[in-house]
């Protein structure tokens, strides 16, 4: 593990919403081919810092390196071009549409003169192979997605962010709403996403699960990134202590 | 795209914010008296006692189904349906004093049940039907100007038996009874808006309505009653348009400066009323309704065409839609 | 899975969920093809109640004509609401763009072309008003209500200003003879409705922007935070529409040889849509059942027309048809969301 590279990089990353200041100068090393887990109790900026991320929101000051490259994030669809595709919490995913046409939202393939109409068929089997990739069990993908359990969704929406390019995936809170069956699921498909080479920025609340799967483990607090540790090199008690302010020496 | 409103990139210091607020809140008033100032040296017989107490008749017709409207609002319910309201009521008074020979009180209490209804039967659909009362009360709007339709059979009844006018109004302390009546239901209405439970539970039911049920508040109870009380006053003008014009009114076409729901909305926004309900204060709203009364009541006295008195009438609405939106990005 | 004898249900209570069960299979059934079921019932009751009278192609060819321009408004207007807009300005857009067309066209007598750009570029202004309402955070009804009490009044101020008595007549040559261009014995103006519910399938269900309007509709967020546009595609769909409302609007004024302000048969778009399963939140339907929705509407007119009904009763029923929709697609809502 001591080769291991960082694929991302943030760099005195700085946003505030009027008098609260969510992310405060953070710099963050994010490795590749890795679980990198983000902790830290409600309100300490974990959310924010990885809307900063997906390009969702713009940062106040400070830069990104991704690649060893520095670079600007420029919204959802400038992260999508440097492989970073996050999954929210609430997955944004379309409830009236089906598994193949969420999975392609905002990418979807066309065929033909100038590219007008879409590719049905290519877009059907291109959903098929990566929810195989992934081991998603979905048994149709013209399914709708409102008749999908937690796992599935959570699938697909990882689904989207692979087939968008993503090689770094953020989860956020990706097993809150789960039962307990469906959280191994999720689980097991971190896993898969890891055996596949691609880069893992994980939220969580459940240090448990945390200690479980990941591989670097952040903490943040009011704000501020407190520090990283090695999963093997970390206990518990001490994640729990940073989570709770003290830092670690 | 509701985004747009909540993260709005208003970025402004707590002065200015506070100037621009105290502004959107208190503009209607100096542009209300700068637009009756420019009247009284433009339009023609404007300032003439005569057409003052026009407009504050015109201006309480207007304003009791504003008031009304107002509940439904702060409910968090668009009512689209007064046409509908005014229509049946108005046909209803007609019919009954001058066709049937009721007495008065007896056609006054069944036009205000015909309103009762109709505004029960706004509260089924959008109750029972779980349909977003903009829809809603479109849909019977529709059913309403038809009911009024048949049963007048598309013609004016004309009243030409005595006693309506008379007896409606009068005038007390030189003031007519409609004014009176108006100032009647903005207490009755300030009182239960601020001073009862029924009002708390409208506010909060207007204001978030899952967190309102969740807590206890009988929401499908309080959305019923707020239609009702929208209806009853439009019904409540209906009577007092009829006794005035001592003709059944046609509500099928928007005519510049007559009651509507435009009229309402556009005064309800202008007053500072949020579309989405739980937020406002029912006193602004009769300054806006002045103000869209004096600006109606101008216009044709400068023999405006209809045209543009019905295009200035939509610019009205449009920007008291924009300020709303601006004030919830302010604020 | 443990394992372990299930815990026996009371038979009956097994029974009761069975047939709660079937019941709801049954709503969703009469939901999906109750529309085919109500229109053939309804051209069977016309038939059997006025046999002499509607079983003509007379009749057929009436209800096709007055399905013809409402049909191609319908198409466009069914896109818009795929894609979470609510347009309420259609009968006064229609209105307000005849109005112009015959003031220039028949009044001022300038060339067919140039009448027909200029009421082009006045709906796409009325479109863009709409849109840019709607991109301030206005939702769409409160938006397009406006608009159509705005473009109400700019049709009377057309009327006011030309000094016409409340219509503009409409019977210079060209137009007339346009509006009443026949195909074969058809009315131009049917394969037109058809070939805009073609243009309209294909666009929905095998563009890009198709797929778009749908998610659009579906879920804002979710569309936005997956880099798609819902500002620029809001504009396009209700320019567009606007404009359409408006050429619809100039082929029946041709037909009735007049301009008014507010167009009959515009107005019923919703209910059409409705009553075909579009959503009226957005995000799902399909384009080619509106066209069952909107032949169901003109054969109700037409037939009750037949039958000698009175308006205001018609009016009624039209009236009722809209609140019977809107509470169709209140109880599939509640469906879909279980």
């Amino acid at each position: 593990m001591a080769s291991d590279q960082v694929i991302l990089e943030t760099i005195n990353l700085d946003k505030s919403f009027g008098a609260i200041h969510a992310v405060r100068t953070v710099s963050w090393k994010v490795y590749q081919g890795r679980v990198n887990a983000l902790v830290g109790d409600n309100g300490a900026g974990k959310s924010t810092l990885i809307k900063l991320i997906s390009g969702a929101l713009a940062p106040n000051a400070g830069s990104f390196r991704v690649h060893g490259q520095e670079t600007t994030i420029g919204g959802p669809a400038g992260a999508f071009n440097l492989g970073i595709a996050a999954v929210y919490q609430d997955l944004a995913l379309v409830e009236s549409r089906d598994v193949v046409m969420n999975m392609f939202l905002g990418s979807e393939m066309t065929r033909g003169v100038g590219a007008i109409f879409l590719d049905h068929k290519g877009m059907l089997r291109q959903a098929h192979d990566v929810l195989n990739d992934i081991h998603a069990r979905i048994p149709n993908v013209r399914e709708m997605v409102r008749n999908l359990s937690g796992g599935q969704r959570q699938a697909v929406a990882v689904g989207r962010a692979l087939i968008r390019g993503g090689e770094i995936i953020i989860m956020d809170e990706p097993t809150a709403a789960l039962g307990v069956e469906q959280t191994q699921e999720v689980l097991q498909l971190i896993d898969t996403l890891r055996k596949q080479g691609k880069t893992i920025i994980l939220i969580s609340h459940n240090i448990q699960q945390v200690f479980e799967i990941a591989d670097y483990i952040s903490v943040m607090f009011h704000g501020e990134l407190l520090g990283t540790r090695r999963r093997e090199e970390a206990t518990e008690a001490e994640i729990v202590a940073m989570i709770m302010g003290r830092r670690a020496p | 795209m509701l985004e747009r409103i909540t993260q709005g990139e208003v970025a402004l210091s707590g002065r200015r914010r506070a100037q621009l607020l105290f502004l959107m809140d208190n503009g209607i008033y100096v542009v209300t008296i700068l637009l009756f100032v420019l009247f009284a040296f433009l339009a023609p017989h404007f300032f003439t006692p005569r057409n003052l107490v026009n407009i504050l008749i015109s201006a309480s017709l207007a304003g009791i189904v504003t008031a009304g409207y107002t509940v439904a609002i702060l409910a968090g319910q668009i009512d689209t349906s007064t046409q509908g309201v005014l229509a049946i009521a108005t046909v209803a008074t007609a019919l009954l004093f001058q066709e049937a020979g009721f007495s008065l009180p007896l056609t006054v209490i069944l036009a205000l049940t015909a309103g009762i209804a109709a505004g029960l039967f706004n509260g089924v659909i959008v109750v029972n039907g779980k349909i977003v009362a903009f829809v809603a009360t479109l849909a019977t709007q529709g059913v309403m100007l038809a009911i009024a339709l048949f049963l007048s059979g598309g013609q004016t009844i004309t009243i030409t038996r005595a006693g309506l006018q008379e007896a409606v109004f009068v005038r007390m302390f030189g003031i007519p009874s409609s004014v009176w009546i108006m100032f009647f239901c903005y207490l009755l209405g300030w009182i239960m808006l601020t001073q009862t439970k029924l009002g708390a539970h409208i506010y909060a039911t207007g204001a978030d309505y899952r967190a309102a049920r969740l807590s206890g508040v009988p929401v499908d109870r309080v959305i019923r009653i707020a239609l009702v009380i929208s209806a009853l006053t439009a019904a409540l003008t209906a009577i007092l348009v009829t006794a005035r014009s001592k003709q059944s009114a046609l509500f099928g076409l928007a005519i510049a400066g007559s009651v509507d729901f435009v009229t309402a909305l556009t005064a309800v926004l202008l007053g500072g009323f949020s579309l989405f309900g739980g937020v406002g204060r029912i006193e602004r709203n009769l300054v806006a309704v002045l103000f869209l009364t004096i600006l109606g009541n101008g216009l044709q006295l400068m023999n405006v065409p209809t045209g543009i008195v019905l295009v200035v009438r939509g610019f009205a609405l449009v920007s008291a839609v924009i300020l709303s939106v601006l004030r919830a990005r302010v604020a | 899975m443990a394992s372990g004898v299930p815990p026996q249900q009371p038979a009956s209570q097994l029974g009761a969920s069975n047939r709660k069960l079937a019941s709801a299979q049954v709503v969703q059934f009469l939901l999906d093809n109750g529309l085919f079921i109500a229109f053939v019932l309804e051209v069977a009751l016309f038939a059997f109640a006025a046999p002499n009278l509607f079983l003509k192609s007379r009749t057929v060819e009436a209800i096709l004509r007055l399905s013809g321009p409402a049909g191609i408004v319908l198409a466009s207007y069914t896109i818009t609401l795929i894609s979470g807009q609510i347009d309420l300005s259609t009968a006064q857009v229609g209105g307000m763009a005849s109005l112009m067309f015959a003031a220039v066209f028949q009044l001022l007598e300038w060339p067919l072309g140039i009448a027909l750009a200029l009421t082009v570029v006045l709906t796409i202004a009325v479109g863009l008003l709409s849109s840019w309402l709607i991109q301030q955070g206005i939702p769409s009804f409160v938006s397009t209500l406006a608009v159509g009490v705005v473009s109400g009044g700019i049709g009377f101020l057309i009327i006011n200003l030309t000094n016409q008595p409340g219509m503009i007549r409409l019977v210079r040559p060209p137009l007339r003879d346009i509006a009443n261009f026949e195909v074969i014995g058809v009315p131009f103006v049917i394969p037109l409705m058809f070939l805009a519910y073609i243009v309209g399938w294909v666009l929905l269900n095998h563009t890009k922007f198709g797929a778009h309007i749908y998610a659009l509709g579906g879920n804002p967020s979710a569309a936005a935070l997956n880099g798609i546009n819902a500002v620029r595609i809001a504009r396009i769909v209700l320019v567009t529409n606007a404009v359409i409302t408006g050429l619809a609007g100039i082929l029946i004024a041709g037909r009735q040889l007049a301009a008014q302000p507010g167009v009959e048969g515009l107005g019923q778009s919703l209910t059409a849509a409705l009553f075909a399963g579009v959503a009226l939140s957005g995000g799902s339907g399909k384009i080619e059942r509106t066209l069952i929705g909107l032949l169901f509407l003109s054969t109700l007119t037409i037939g009750l027309g037949i039958l000698n009904v009175s308006a205001p009763l018609r009016q009624l029923i039209n009236g009722l048809a809209f609140v019977f929709a809107i509470l169709l697609d209140s109880i599939r809502q509640q469906l879909a969301s279980r």
